[in-house]
């Protein structure tokens, strides 16, 4: 549906390059990443409003990169709502079907149909300054999808509401993804957002799109340390692996099986298991100390001091349990939950 | 910063009446004559002044239409050329931007009197002295600064991203600057368009320069009987001039209202 090839663009303390990225029709793509990491850069190079000095743009077996952004039928909905302060709602929603020269009956009907779509009849004729920060992005939303453009291109559209209208956005962001199966590039540097929303995630740093996957595969498989460091993955060391154990400076697994070699093992909290110290120690468990205490949604986060180590753990609530900081615990550790990232060869 | 409503109030007031004052006196001068001690008001009703301003040989007719089509089509060209110039001050960077900026609004600070010396020449060599395009042409200068200031702000104030919006929108160049640009400037634009023709209203050195006399605007024959001390027919053509000056705003700040609501409703 829509393909980038080796989209690049410099400026003078930045310079994206995409090689690759393939977005599918209807799917619902998030680009995450920080503030600065070119997600912002790439969705105008998309949106036209920014040329790629190298790289091809194809949507629908349409060559892009010369076409000027408003012939590309491609909506966006940017940060701000950017409503059109001199008009009223219903004129703000109809605006591109009246560039488009559509009657004024048809941009009447539609326009309303979208109001209602969107949640505010009754809204006509407010103007954008009657309106709260929700209602605009509303108001922004309809109008972009009223054109029902080829492709959705939205930036950080809901980073300046408050959370609970931004969850409220979020959900009739998603309904109308169900309803019209329109193809989104959504970008945002928040991780619960995207890995809510998107079907699948691309994760931008420093101008590169790291790895595109769903949200399972990130986690489960992610392609470098910097992603992993990215969804906040703790849990890394770098080392080498020899007869099924993984040595590094600060700490030891047995039973990883991967091939000899150095690399980086990645082991999530889920991989580990807390336990009340006992007489017998199994071959998965290690003795440590809880080093720090902090509570999560549901959870807690306890650091866990094993030799040289601290490792992350999430342990679920139980009124019957109770850890404390400096109190000796074991750890067990199931080594199919690790992730194993050889170095690439020199 | 006032304590209270009283004070403001007597503020008011007391601007009111510096205001109103001269209004005053100038209705008194023009109606009545033998104002002398002890007397606190003028005894003897003279509408003199008047009957010779209509009278038609005071020239007032052809006056007030040079003054009106020389402060119009100055004003239009300046607009015609503050667009563009705003637009790129406000919204791009370039190579010696300072430098343009400092040329465009010199006339504010420098006497335009004095790029007037040179334009005369200029305008000697085109034949262009003594004629009302002359005088136009001349009148461009001291007024240009005052439409570009108010332009230049409503520019810097139109957020690019709007445009971006419009042309993701599907808007073309000419409908972005139709439906979204003008609108945003359409504030600025008639604070311009005011200035632009109040400045032009009251030239006189640059008229009287440029049209040698020939072409007399309200400014040039008020000024004689001004200068000569007669306060009677002095305070009718302020007044006149006066009546001219506001009507004239009126009328242009209630066409372009009404074309700006008229904008602020129909685009639907």
């Amino acid at each position: 549906m829509l393909h980038l090839t080796n989209i690049q663009k410099t400026y003078p303390h930045f310079h994206i390059h995409v090689p690759e990225l393939h977005v599918l029709k209807g799917e619902f793509l998030a680009l995450l990443g920080s503030s600065g990491s070119g997600k912002s850069t790439l969705l105008r190079i998309i949106a036209g409003l920014l040329t790629p000095e190298q790289g091809t743009l194809v949507l629908d077996h349409q060559t892009l990169t010369h076409i000027k952004p408003e012939k590309r039928d491609i909506a966006m909905a940017f940060q701000q709502p950017l409503l059109f302060p001199h008009l009223n709602v219903i004129e703000n929603i109809s605006f591109g079907l009246k560039m488009k020269r559509r009657k004024k009956k048809e941009r009447l009907q539609q326009a309303t149909s979208y109001l209602e779509l969107v949640g505010l009849e009754g809204y006509e004729t407010r103007m954008p300054h009657q309106l709260s920060g929700g209602e605009q992005q509303r108001v922004s939303l309809a109008r972009a999808m009223i054109m029902k453009p080829r492709l959705l291109l939205m930036d950080e559209p809901f980073s300046s509401v408050d959370p609970n209208i931004r969850s409220e956005l979020q959900e009739l962001t998603l309904r109308l993804h169900a309803e019209h199966h329109m193809t989104t590039i959504f970008v945002t540097h928040d991780h619960d957002e995207a890995f809510q929303m998107a079907d699948r995630i691309g994760i931008m740093q420093a101008g590169k799109l790291l790895q595109v996957d769903t949200a399972h595969q990130l986690y489960q498989a992610p392609l470098s340390v910097d992603v992993a460091r990215f969804l906040g993955q703790k849990n890394i060391w770098q080392g080498f692996i020899q007869a099924g154990k993984f040595i590094s400076d600060f700490i030891t697994f047995d039973r990883v099986e991967h091939p000899t070699g150095k690399g980086h093992l990645i082991a999530p909290p889920s991989g580990f298991q807390l336990l009340k110290p006992t007489n017998q120690k199994s071959e998965h468990e290690m003795e440590g100390t809880i080093a720090k205490i902090s509570v999560q949604k549901g959870s807690y986060r306890i650091l866990v001091r094993v030799h040289a180590a601290q490792i992350e753990t999430t342990v679920p609530f139980d009124p019957h349990i109770t850890w404390t900081p400096n109190e000796p615990v074991l750890l067990r550790y199931q080594a199919d939950h690790f992730t194993w990232l050889p170095d690439p060869l020199a | 910063m006032f304590k209270s409503h009283k004070s403001w109030a007597l503020l008011q007031l007391f601007l009111f009446i510096i205001i109103l004052f001269p209004f005053i006196m100038m209705l008194l001068f023009s109606f009545f004559t033998g104002w002398s001690w002890p007397h606190l008001f003028p005894q003897t009703l003279n509408v003199s002044a008047w009957s010779y301003l209509f009278s038609g040989n005071a020239g007032v007719q052809e006056a007030i239409t040079n003054s009106l089509v020389i402060a119009f089509s100055a004003t239009a060209v300046n607009l015609l050329l503050a667009l563009p110039a705003a637009h790129a001050l406000a919204q791009h960077t370039f190579a010696g931007k300072k430098i343009v900026e400092a040329l465009l609004f010199a006339p504010l600070i420098i006497p335009p009197f004095v790029a007037m010396m040179g334009l005369q020449i200029t305008l000697i060599q085109w034949n262009l002295t003594d004629t009302r395009l002359g005088v136009t042409i001349a009148h461009l200068v001291p007024t240009f600064p005052y439409l570009l200031r108010p332009l230049y702000t409503s520019f810097t104030t139109l957020a690019s991203e709007w445009n971006a919006q419009a042309r993701l929108l599907g808007a073309s160049r000419l409908q972005r600057f139709w439906y979204v640009s003008l609108p945003h400037l359409m504030p600025g634009i008639l604070a311009g368009v005011m200035l632009s023709l109040l400045v032009s209203f009251s030239q006189y050195l640059i008229t009287l320069l440029i049209g040698g006399g020939a072409i007399k605007t309200l400014p040039l024959i008020l000024f004689p009987y001004i200068t000569s001390g007669d306060l009677r027919m002095g305070a009718t053509f302020s007044i006149l001039f006066t009546a001219v000056t506001l009507s004239i705003l009126f009328i242009v700040e209630w066409c372009l209202k009404r074309f700006y609501k008229h904008r602020h409703t129909v685009p639907m």
